[in-house]
């Protein structure tokens, strides 16, 4: 599994594609729900975070049958001021847990910015 | 050259900037393009700061924050443009009110003035990392400041990304400066 990740609007789908030229079919808008099982790339990963309110173990427990030969995508969302809300807190905090694990378990970890890849592992 | 530096508020993108184009132009004209329209005192304030820090460096001053191709310049100069930041503002939220059209055409007027000057050193914010979700013209910005940045970025030689004044190189060399 590939973890892809960057900021907002950075090109990180357009990479994924390009590089792996992945069907539409295979692709998964996790803003739409949950992923179906001939998926190849995940991506919104942080809006499914978003939707799913639940602890980062969990989720990365869901993610079980996409850590073969798969890309996901998520935005970098930790880097501004903490919210006053306690949703958008709890939010923020298991998607960066999220990613912690899932970058462990990747082989591969592709930070995107101004479209241009950085291998960060 | 062209060069892209990406970087958060005060990050020390406009002194590094200054430091590339002296050391780029190599005593050939050096023009220092502000974009940003002054509205208040606080714009005043951060105008006045940017002139004292490059006072005694020998830049030429622009001070226009759009129709860019309207500005003669030296085809030889080199060109330090501060900010893409500020000029999509300007295009996108003019007098007339949102502008649908302005990221094309602001990304088109930074591609073509880069390409009329022999070197080109352009500041952008990093505004795309902290999470929040933003109403629906914030978003459009956002959205169309980050277009802007991975066309330039997609063009230029090099793209750094700028923090505590010290560029990380994500693209092609920077030159040597002193």
């Amino acid at each position: 599994m590939e973890l892809i990740i960057g900021g907002a609007y950075q090109g990180k789908l357009t990479y994924a594609v390009s590089r792996y030229g992945f069907a539409e079919s295979e692709l998964c808008d996790l803003k739409n729900g949950p992923p179906s099982s001939d998926c190849r790339c995940l991506y919104h990963l942080e809006e499914w975070v978003r939707g799913n309110k639940l602890p980062a173990r969990e989720l990365f427990d869901l993610l079980a049958p996409y850590m073969g030969d798969c890309v996901i995508i998520c935005r970098e969302v930790g880097s501004g001021i903490v919210p006053l809300d306690a949703d958008e807190r709890s939010f923020r905090e298991e998607c960066g847990s999220l990613l912690r694990l899932l970058a462990e378990k990747a082989s591969h970890v592709t930070r995107i910015f101004c479209g241009l890849p950085e291998v960060l592992k | 050259m062209r060069i892209l530096l990406v970087g958060g508020s005060k990050s020390g993108k406009s002194m590094l900037a200054q430091r590339l184009i002296k050391s780029l132009a190599d005593g050939a004209p050096m023009y220092y393009w502000a974009a940003m329209e002054p509205v208040d005192a606080e714009d005043g304030a951060r105008v006045l700061r940017h002139r004292e820090e490059r006072e005694g460096w020998g830049f030429i001053t622009v001070e226009r924050g759009r129709e860019l191709s309207a500005q003669p310049l030296l085809p030889e100069a080199a060109v330090l443009f501060d900010s893409a930041t500020a000029l999509l503002a300007n295009e996108m939220f003019g007098a007339l009110g949102f502008d649908s059209a302005s990221v094309e055409r602001a990304e088109e007027e930074l591609l073509r003035l880069s390409e009329t000057v022999r070197h080109f050193v352009c500041v952008c914010d990093d505004i795309q990392r902290d999470g929040m979700k933003y109403e629906a013209l914030t978003e459009e910005y956002r959205r169309g400041l980050a277009h802007i940045c991975r066309g330039l970025a997609n063009e230029f030689d090099c793209v750094c990304e700028v923090s505590c004044g010290v560029p990380r190189v994500i693209k092609g060399e920077l030159p040597r400066t002193e």
